[in-house]
């Protein structure tokens, strides 16, 4: 199984770059990511930054490789609104737009009839991913729901016969597996213990709809040529020695990112083999997408594509075999 | 001043007016030797999608002097937000017109959205606003709200979206949306707002665009029908203490000489779709609907639908589109767009096929024409943010 690994971007200025435009700032992130290997980039929903929608266009409209993963509210469209702009993007890029549609994030608007709990979010996301899907599936479609209604609709012509954009889905609770056994390609958690804890059994809800569902993990990293050298950099920055967790690599978990700025609070800290240990250890347990956040952005991109990338992807028993292929690019 | 559009087309192109409703920019037909976006190279296709010859018009109406361009929006053509988040970095100052139908997406989110279009594009977004015709395009879309229905949502969505456009929490318990502590982060909420070109027609159409609109956006219609028109707007808006100006969106055949512009037509004639001279009610377009009175019957030659001098009722039948639009010699056309200027029109989107070469074309031999002041994109200070 291959290794995906993708970068996430920033939402709002990270540098001071008074002479230069701040989408510039992102665009030197976006060309490391693709100059240096990686699947993909991130475009995070962030109510306190920059629109993801806005992010993705640029992002994929400046690289030839890497993917997108537009993270968005499922409030934020109407579904098939969603659906056509992901079909423009996947007409103009190959079809290197991936989905991550968020369900319990924080909204402050919303259409009526309003979800108001858990429940009822969970519900119009299945609701939306059934239209999303069936207008982009179908020439003809109509559905009667409870926050959405089609009559007549789908897609044909010059939006016929695109690639879907890989649903990935996150949170561990029991109505966000559901959601995933359903309509995720992807199940994304931010811990190792929690893809030991419920990936079997989204797995396990997902065949018994006939379905496969990926696993896959969000999370920061810290690497260096050795350990000793990655943990200096740690307690440089914070001044103190940070509270770190021992993983049988060698390597260590850390809980405190946050305060490195990181919108991952945890993650990995250690030399570039102990970290593709870990990575291997979680792609022997199916995981086979990782996000890393890292900061700086552009210098520990390139990082990765040097230094970790040739670890992982071998030892992850990478094969082109079923490398994604999405059309010409 | 007057700002002076161009307009990109979001569903391909045909190289010629000679040659009626043939795509072969985009993939709107299989590509073939000749196709352009994509092209042909070695037997397949080049790579190259529709969204690069896009980028190019944009740089041609950017370079030949328009502020930017239309980005009209229908169920089967490419999403203009999306095109404008793709191409906002190719160009530096061209605006994007973003065509939109309210009712599909979320107020707040769409502030969201076209701040950082805006902080991305130093204030490059301006909106079309649509409410939607109704009928089965409408429930393709997902939206089953009755037409006047429709503008009541479209007011409170651009409430909303104003409303959510600042740093201070807002709400509102609204017939359509349910807004709670919205606002922006400080450098989205220090954009500016994008201006309003709105669309539509009817009462409840006017009414709404009194409220909101910045400017009043309608087809070309015959000189003698426009004043009338405006002066239903001007009084909707008085009500609401506001003063629209006026844009019109008019198609262009224009060439060295007179005749030059009409044997473009002539050329053209042969292949056109017949039935679409009668102007019936049951065809797909209330512009047609709406041109039906003025057109005398029957119609047996190109000319027989020069309603005024210059104003040709028949660019739907060479291309998809509005029904009016200017023919003639570079002078003739330059001293109509005059005209409707001293009509009381404030704003243009002017539009031709091809719209690649012309956009250069109209920028270079009609624009140069006209008497009015226009808004220059190249010198002008861009809309940025302070």
């Amino acid at each position: 199984m291959s290794l995906r690994v993708w970068t996430t971007l920033a939402t709002r200025d990270e540098r001071d770059w008074g002479h230069l435009p701040p989408s510039e700032e992102r665009a030197h992130a976006v060309r490391a990511a693709e100059i240096a290997g990686l699947d993909g980039v991130v475009a995070p929903y962030d109510l306190g930054g920059e629109e993801s929608t806005v992010l993705v266009g640029d992002a994929l409209r400046h690289t030839r490789w890497v993917h997108a993963l537009h993270e968005f509210h499922v409030a934020a469209f109407n579904p098939v609104y969603a659906a056509k702009i992901a079909a423009s993007y996947q007409r103009f890029t190959a079809g290197r737009l991936d989905w991550a549609p968020l369900v319990t994030a924080a909204t402050p608007s919303q259409r009526r009839p309003s979800s108001t709990d858990a429940a009822s979010w969970y519900a119009r996301a299945d609701e939306f991913l059934n239209v999303a899907r069936g207008v982009w599936n179908n020439a003809t479609f109509d559905l009667e729901g409870t926050y959405y209604q089609v009559k007549g609709g789908g897609f044909r012509e010059a939006l016929a016969g695109l690639p879907f954009p890989r649903v990935h889905l996150t949170g561990s609770d029991d109505d966000a597996l559901w959601l995933s056994a359903k309509h995720g390609d992807v199940h994304v958690f931010t811990t190792a213990h929690e893809v030991a804890e419920r990936g079997p059994l989204l797995q396990e809800q997902a065949r018994a709809l006939g379905r496969e569902v990926e696993l896959g993990v969000r999370l920061s990293v810290l690497v260096r040529e050795t350990d000793d050298e990655a943990r200096y950099e740690l307690s440089a920055e914070s001044g103190a020695s940070p509270d770190l967790v021992p993983l049988p690599s060698g390597a260590s978990w850390w809980d405190g990112f946050a305060t490195r700025g990181h919108a991952s609070p945890g993650g990995l800290v250690g030399s570039y083999a102990q970290v593709a240990d870990e990575l291997a250890r979680l792609a022997s347990e199916g995981v086979n997408t990782v996000i890393l956040d890292v900061r700086p952005r552009v210098e520990e991109t390139y990082r990765i594509g040097e230094h970790l990338l040739p670890l992982v992807r071998p030892a992850a028993g990478s094969t082109t075999s079923d490398l994604e292929t999405t059309g010409v690019r | 001043m007057v700002d002076v559009y161009w307009r990109i087309g979001t569903h391909g192109d045909q190289p010629s007016v000679r040659r009626p409703h043939a795509q072969t920019r985009g993939d709107w037909a299989p590509s073939e030797p000749g196709s352009i976006t994509p092209g042909r190279r070695g037997g397949s296709d080049d790579g190259y999608t529709y969204v690069d010859h896009m980028a190019d018009v944009a740089k041609a109406a950017e370079s030949a002097g328009f502020v930017g361009g239309l980005l009209p929006s229908f169920p089967f053509t490419d999403d203009p937000f999306t095109t404008a988040a793709l191409l906002a970095r190719e160009t530096r100052t061209f605006r994007f017109m973003v065509a939109y139908q309210p009712g599909f997406l979320d107020p707040v989110h769409a502030a969201r959205l076209s701040a950082s279009l805006q902080r991305a594009t130093g204030g490059r977004l301006t909106y079309n606003v649509i409410t939607g015709g109704g009928g089965p395009q409408q429930t393709w879309w997902g939206d089953t709200v009755a037409h006047d229905d429709r503008y009541a949502r479209t007011a409170e969505f651009l409430d909303a979206l104003k409303g959510a456009w600042g740093t201070e929490p807002y709400d509102l318990d609204g017939r359509f949306f349910d807004v709670q502590g919205a606002h922006l982060p400080p450098e989205l909420a220090a954009q500016p707002v994008p201006e309003v070109y709105f669309s539509g027609s009817s009462p409840a159409a006017i009414e709404t665009a009194g409220k909101h609109a910045d400017y009043y956006l309608s087809w070309l219609e015959p000189f003698s029908a426009l004043p009338d028109k405006f002066r239903q707007v001007r009084e909707e808006s008085a009500a609401f203490g506001r003063t629209p100006r006026f844009a019109l969106r008019v198609e262009i055949l224009a060439r060295p000489t007179e005749e030059e512009a009409w044997a473009e037509i002539d050329r053209a004639w042969p292949a056109i779709d017949k039935a679409k001279l009668s102007f019936d009610a049951t065809g797909d377009s209330v512009g047609a609907a709406r041109a039906r009175g003025f057109i005398k019957q029957p119609v047996t030659g190109p000319r027989d639908l020069e309603v005024e001098p210059n104003v040709w009722a028949g660019f739907h039948l060479l291309r998809g589109g509005p029904v009016f639009g200017l023919v003639g010699s570079y002078d003739q056309v330059a001293q109509r767009l005059d005209e409707l200027v001293e009509l009381g029109t404030d704003a243009f989107i002017l539009a031709a096929v091809p719209h690649l070469e012309e956009a250069y074309r109209i920028g270079s031999e009609v624009l140069p024409r006209v008497t009015f002041d226009r808004t220059n994109s190249l010198t002008s200070t861009l809309r940025s943010a302070s």
